[in-house]
Order: structure tokens, then sequence, then C-alpha cells
């Protein structure tokens, strides 16, 4: 139970609002003690552990801009594009309306606080609330747009902190030094991180720019899974996807940097309310989504269409839900001010803005969008009813997945698995998973070419909100320098046919060779007809017994 | 003949005194920018206190300016009220409160010199005026240095935010204390004035510092006083400023009320330089 409790904090960055609320605790209970320690951990914490959490976000940014990526596409990114224009917009007109209302336009540097969306918040709510749906996507590129507008607005600390010459050459080192370590191909992030990472750091520090953005520079220079046919080899010792690896070895640690980076910032006076808590709220919770709806509705009239099954009432949910500022809005807040009242009173903002999550799950059932839509009206009225309670004697945060797991339907928990097994580090292309689920009941079946990915594999599955039981049907492939052989002269084939450079340079190349006794089959998912056919033919070039072409031909949407 | 001769006396005696014998007089006021009656009532006041005791500057401690703040704005909230003590040659040193626009500190009558934080002397004093709106690495880092090459026998900082209140609204902010507090104690500072509490109140000296509290230069909040262990004199019921004179090692100030009323009144002695 203790495991499965810690597991689903981890998974959904609840460390992040559990440190907040330690600190909101402390600082209103013993504020010398707290603002001692605080400011004690604000250096290692914000200017050097937070390099790790944004490095991590840049990476999944960039790989999503790999082929077949949410981000891949220009289609995709179009209209979330627009709204996330229509957010900044939004929220700054109504947070520098507010306080230049109030004659404070010395809190006016704060606006991109109030248009910062919170990914994981985001994520979260709107997986909750449209599970396998468009909106979600479109809620991670809108978010993604803003956070970069503002974190470039936000990234120069020019004006208080000295600037030392230097800079420049420095980065041109890192950078150049990151470029050498990428031809050379070196396969794991530790030189980039330990080399080029410092020199990175140093330069920004000396530039006067948030050294927090140390790696975010460099890691588009992180070697990419597919680039070398070597990576394909199954490594039952440890795995050698650079990026895979980096979210490996430093997602806890990144988990911790996000409590104690909660534990930090967060810590605020009650009584440290002030026109710029005001002035946020009323942007995040109310510029920001009408921002939102206003710019798609504009991008709508001029010709742009809303994505298959994404309804307006989908948008103003998804709108909503981007209102939680949390991780990103204490970020810029101590980007765009240092320590002071003006800091506190928009770090008291930042906090109260996970109000939003109840807000969204409130507009969801009022406008039955996502999960709340369909029949069972009295049922759904008494789960919504418990829902909210829970969300407001809880948190929001704590709500959303909370709320998720209880009305989780086969298919989604089918989505969820498929997911798991795809990220897991060691499932490579000559592995093959089929996922089932019946009444919350999950069947594995497939092939593997380890039995120690069997456990795992299980293990992950059992760990995936709404699964009741997991039957494990996956077996282990026999042992034979033959079928070796056949993988990776296959793999080398196909993979090195300029047809399939798309698919290669996937983090989770989408064609598995699945060898046994001679036998193979081909499965997975390919662009055209013309791939499925080559990929056969070139399979069939070998020294293969038979040939099974299961691929499936997916069109992009 | 003896009459005379007194007089030159006293007039050779007056020439060979020392300078820094002259008590340095000044006042002091904050969150005063309202443009109200009540502001300029305690203009009235502070004329009549310099009547009697001459002093050439006033410190403002921040919310010198209260909602809009257009050049005709600088006319109605600052220099018609302190009309009188501007015709006299007074000089206003001003620290910036979170009502003030950041460019106030390009206004002449502030003589901030166009910046945020600044310092000046006079006689045996060193006035230091932070902006504690943005309390950022560069300022604290010039606050040290600036406090640590200081030679006058006394240290006094002003600021908007008080770092000791018990004012109700606000009360102490603690972050703040945390950052400031070690160095204005390692720097031997004596006296610290703040505002945005509209209230009067003198606490009880902190690790050797004696702090102020005069945020009700033309705002008020009535009643707002948290009288606690650490309050050793305060006023809540109307509107009132300080006055303050400097001589050897002894300060001697008078919170003074709208209505001429002494509300409060003492003498600290000089820390000894640490």
């Amino acid at each position: 139970m203790t495991t499965r409790l810690w597991r689903f904090i981890v998974d959904h960055f609840l460390l992040l609002p559990i440190g907040g609320a330690v600190a909101l605790a402390w600082a209103n209970l013993a504020p010398e003690s707290y603002f001692t320690t605080a400011r004690t951990l604000a250096f290692p914490v914000n200017e050097i552990g937070m390099a790790l959490f944004l490095a991590l976000i840049t990476q999944e940014i960039v790989e999503e801009t790999l082929p077949h990526g949410a981000l891949h596409s220009w289609r995709k990114w179009t209209l979330p594009l627009v709204a996330a224009a229509g957010a900044a917009a939004g929220s700054a007109l109504v947070y520098v309306g507010w306080v230049a209302w109030s004659h404070e336009l010395v809190l006016v540097e704060g606006w991109p606080v109030a248009a910062a969306v919170d990914l994981a918040f985001t994520y979260f709510i709107v997986k909750a609330i449209f599970p396998r749906h468009p909106a979600l996507p479109f809620a991670i590129v809108l978010a993604v747009a803003v956070d970069v507008l503002a974190t470039a607005h936000v990234a120069s600390r020019q004006s208080f902190v000295d600037v030392r010459p230097g800079g420049a050459l420095l980065m041109a080192a890192a950078l150049g030094l990151a470029a050498l370590l990428r031809h050379w191909k070196a396969r794991t992030f530790w030189p980039y991180l330990l080399l080029c990472g410092p020199l990175s750091w140093w330069a920004l520090h000396l530039d006067g720019f948030h050294p927090a953005l140390a790696l975010v520079p460099l890691v588009p220079f992180f070697p990419h899974k597919p680039r070398s046919l070597e990576l394909f080899v199954d490594r039952p010792h440890g795995p050698h996807d650079t990026p895979a690896m980096f979210e490996h070895v430093w997602l806890h640690p990144i988990q911790a940097v996000l409590f104690l980076f909660g534990f930090v910032n967060a810590g605020v006076l009650l009584s440290g309310y002030g026109t710029g808590t005001w002035a946020l709220l009323a942007a995040a919770l109310v510029g920001k989504p009408l921002g939102i709806v206003a710019a798609t509705s504009l991008a709508v009239a001029a010709g742009l269409h809303l994505p298959a099954r994404f309804h307006w009432r989908d948008l103003v949910v998804v709108a909503l839900a981007t209102s939680g500022v949390f991780t990103f809005g204490l970020f810029f807040a101590t980007g765009a001010y240092p320590i002071g009242p003006l800091l506190a009173e928009l770090k008291l903002g930042a906090v109260l803005t996970g109000i939003g999550a109840p807000l969204a799950f409130a507009a969801a059932w009022l406008l039955r969008a996502g999960r709340f839509s369909g029949g069972r009206t009295m049922t759904r009225t008494r789960h919504a009813v418990a829902r909210g309670a829970a969300a407001l004697l809880l948190c929001a945060a704590l709500a959303a997945p909370a709320a998720a797991q209880q009305v989780l339907t086969d298919e989604d928990i089918a989505a969820d698995v498929a997911q798991h097994v795809q990220r897991y580090v060691f499932f490579t292309i000559f592995d093959d998973v089929d996922v089932q689920v019946d009444h919350g009941v999950v069947t594995l079946a497939g092939r593997v070419t380890m039995p120690y990915k069997v456990e795992a594999l299980g293990e992950l599955a059992a760990r995936v909100d709404g699964v009741e039981a997991v039957q494990n049907e996956i077996r282990t492939l026999p042992v034979s320098q033959f079928d070796d052989d056949l993988r990776y002269g296959i793999a080398r084939r196909l993979y090195g046919d300029p047809l399939f450079w798309h698919a290669a340079i996937q983090v989770n190349p989408p064609i598995h060779i699945v060898v046994e006794r001679g036998a193979v089959t081909l499965t997975g998912v390919v662009l055209s007809e013309v791939e499925r056919r080559v990929a056969e033919t070139i399979a069939r070039s070998s020294l293969a017994f038979s040939v099974t072409n299961k691929l499936r031909v997916e069109i992009e949407d | 003949m003896r009459h005379l001769t007194c007089l030159v006396l006293v007039l050779l005696l007056a020439a060979v005194a020392p300078a820094g014998q002259e008590p340095l007089r000044f006042a002091v006021v904050g969150d005063a920018g309202t443009g109200g009656r009540p502001q300029f009532e305690i203009a009235q006041q502070m004329a009549a206190a310099r009547a009697a005791s001459p002093f050439d500057f006033v410190l403002l401690l921040g919310d010198n300016m209260y909602g809009r703040q257009e050049p005709q704005d600088f006319v109605d909230k600052f220099e018609r009220p302190y009309a009188a003590l501007l015709g006299g040659g007074v000089r206003f040193f001003a620290a910036l409160g979170n009502h003030d626009k950041p460019d106030n500190r390009l206004y002449a009558g502030f003589n901030m010199k166009g910046e945020r934080y600044y310092t000046f002397a006079r006689g045996p004093v060193r006035f230091v005026i932070l902006d504690t709106n943005q309390l950022d690495p560069k300022q604290l880092g010039w606050a040290d240095d600036t406090l640590a090459r200081a030679t006058e026998r006394w240290k006094v900082v002003s600021f908007h935010h008080p770092l000791y209140s018990n004012g109700g609204r606000h009360g102490s902010n603690v972050e703040l204390r945390v950052v400031l507090e070690p160095l204005l104690v390692r720097h031997g500072v004596n006296v610290v004035f703040s505002g945005h509490e509209h209230i009067y109140e003198r606490l009880v000296p902190q690790k050797g510092i004696t702090y102020f509290v005069a945020g009700s230069g033309g705002q008020l909040r009535k009643g707002d006083l948290r009288r606690s262990a650490t309050t050793a004199a305060g006023f809540d019921e109307d509107r009132s400023f300080l006055l303050v004179e400097i001589a050897g090692d002894e300060m001697s100030f008078r919170a003074i009320a709208r209505t001429g009323r002494t509300v409060d009144a003492g003498v600290i002695g000089r820390r000894p330089s640490t």
C-alpha cells in the first residue's frame, strides 16, 4: 500500500505541492526558522537543482518534435500556438490592467508569472478529464509555448545582478564542446552534464541570466536513440539511449529537487497578500482562459479547424486546466523579482491558482465534457459531488488523478498500459507485447528477448491507475545465436534503408522484429502500404525460415 | 559696554565651536502622498515644528505618492502640501514604497539621483536609503559595502517595509529581516525608519537597533496597533510624523500628531561601534 502510494505521488509529480504545503505551514507557524532555512537552500535548489528539471522538460520537448512526436507536424502546432498567444495576451492584459488600476506599476514585470502554465498540473487534469483525446496534445503544446515565451522574458536578471565579462566565450565553449561530443557519438549524457553543464551554468551566471537554464541549450545535442543501428542492439546490462538514460537516472532526484523547490519557494506568510496576489489570480483564472478561447475563436473564424473530436466545451475545460501556474509560476516569480514583499505577493498568488483544478472539473461536469459526457446522470452527479468535496478538502493536484481513477474505462487503461510498456527502457524493437483489458483485468501477451523483462512489464502494468489485476502471458524467446544474427541483420538493413530513416530516429522505432527459431514476425506501424511491402521484402531477403507481416498502416491525422 | 563685551564673547565662542557639536535635526514621515487634508495638516505641523527646531531635510519612507502619478499629481500630492517646507529650502530624501512608480526616483523633488537606493551624509550621520520592494543581490552588496566604508559616528537606515512591526495588517516582514538584519547588526546601524504600516510605533531595541514605524503621515489604519512585548510606544489614533535631533552620542526624538500633540518622545544612546 505504502509503495503504491509512493509510486502514485512520484508518477503524478505531487512532491512539489507537498513541499509547498510543508513550507506554507512552517512559514506561518515559525517564520524566522523557515525563512532562514529556505534562504540557505535557495541557491542550490533554485540555481542548480532546477537546471535538471528544466533539462528534463527540454528533453521531452525535443523528443516530441521528432517524427511521430506530438509536436512534429506543424498542423498540430498551429492552433495551440494561437491559443498560447491568446493565453499570454489575456493573462498579461488582465494582470497589467489590474496593477495599473491599483497604481502599483512596480508589479508590472510579474505578468509572466500569471501567464505561466504548470505542465504537470495541466497534463494530469486534462488527462483525467479527456483520456485518449486530442485535448491532451493541444493542452501540452499550448502550455509549452506559453512557458517558452515567458521564460524568454524572465531569463535575464541583469537589472538586479552584477554582469561580468566572459559569459559569451564560456557559452561558446560549452556549445562547441557539446557539438564535439555529439560528433564523437558520446553515448551517455554524463560528459554533457559534467563538462558542458558547468561551463554553460557559469556563462549564464556571468551574463546575468538565470543559470537554471544552463542545460536547456545542451539537451538538443544529446544523441538520440535511433541515430545508429548499434543502439538497436538489446543490452541487458543497461540502456544506452542517452535521453532515456537521463530520464531514467534523474527522474527520482528531480522529484527531490521539485519537493525542495516547492519547499523553498512556496513558503509565504498568509498575511503577505497584496495587489500582486489578486492581479495574478484574476489573470490566471480569468484572463488566461478567456484569452485562449478568444484567440482560438479568431483562428477558427480565420479558417483553422479544431482537432477532430475536440469541441468548444472541451476548449473551455482545457483553458481552465491551464490556470495553475505552480512550478513555472514560482520559477518565473523568482526570476522576475528578488526577495521582497512583491515576490511574496506573487508567490501567494501562484500557490492559490491551484483552485483552477476544481474549476476545470466543475466546468467539465457542467458542460458534460470528456468523461462527464453521456448518461448515468444520477451516478455522475453523486460522483461529481464527491470529487468536488475531495478536491476542496485535499487539494487540487491530489483531486485530479483521484477523480480520474474512479471513471477509467478499459480502453483508457489499455492505452495507459501500452504507454508504460513503450516507455520501459529495456523494451526494444525485438520485443512485442499485446495489451488487453477486461473490467480492469489486464492481460499481457507477446514475446520478449530476456526473462527479466516479463516480470518488469507485469509490475509496470500493475502500477497503472485502474488496473485490478494482471495476467502476464508474455513468453521469453529462446536463446539462439542464429536468431540474434537474424534480428540484427534485418534491423540493420531495414532501418538503414532511407525509406525508414524517419522511423529510425524516433525514440521508440515503430517497426518491431520478433524472431523465434528462425521465424520472423514484423509488427508495429508504418506510414504507407509501400513501407509495409518494402519491410517485408527486406525481411524475406534474410535467412529467415518464414516471414509473417503483421505491420499496420497508419495515416497521420 | 558690558553688554557689547558679552555679545562679542558669545559670537567668538560660536565661531570657534567645532561644527560637529551642532545638533543635526531632521523630520521623518511615511505613507504620506495622498494629497488629502490630513497630509496638508501634518505638513503644517512639520512647518510649525521647524519654526521651533529648525531642520533642513526630511526622510520620506515610501508610498510618497498614492493613486495616479502624473506630473500634476507631484504638484497636488507633494509640492502643494509641503510648499512651506520646500519654500524654506528643506530637501526631501525619499525611499520607494510599493505604491510608488519605479520612475519616481527620477523626480528631482525626491533627491534620489535616479537611483532606487542611495546614500548621503550629514554631519556625524551616514544615511542609507534602501528599496525593499526588490532587495536584490546587487543592492545587498552595495549596502554591505556602503555601511562597511561609512566612517560617521551614526548610521541610520530607512526603507519602506518594516523588519519589526506590531501592525495588524502586515506585521513584521520576516523574510526581509532574515536577509537584512545580519547586515545591519554587523555594521553597527543605530536606527532604522520604516513605513508601510499606517500607524506609529517605536519598538524595543532589537539586537541593539532601534526600529521606528512611521507610516501614518497621510494614511491611517486606526486602531491597528497590536501591542506586544516588543512595542516600546505606539500611536494609532491619528496621523503623525517624527522629529529627530542628533547631538553627540544621543539621538532625541518626538512623534507629533496632527493636532500638534507629542505622542512619544525619548532619547537613544549611540551603540558602541562594532
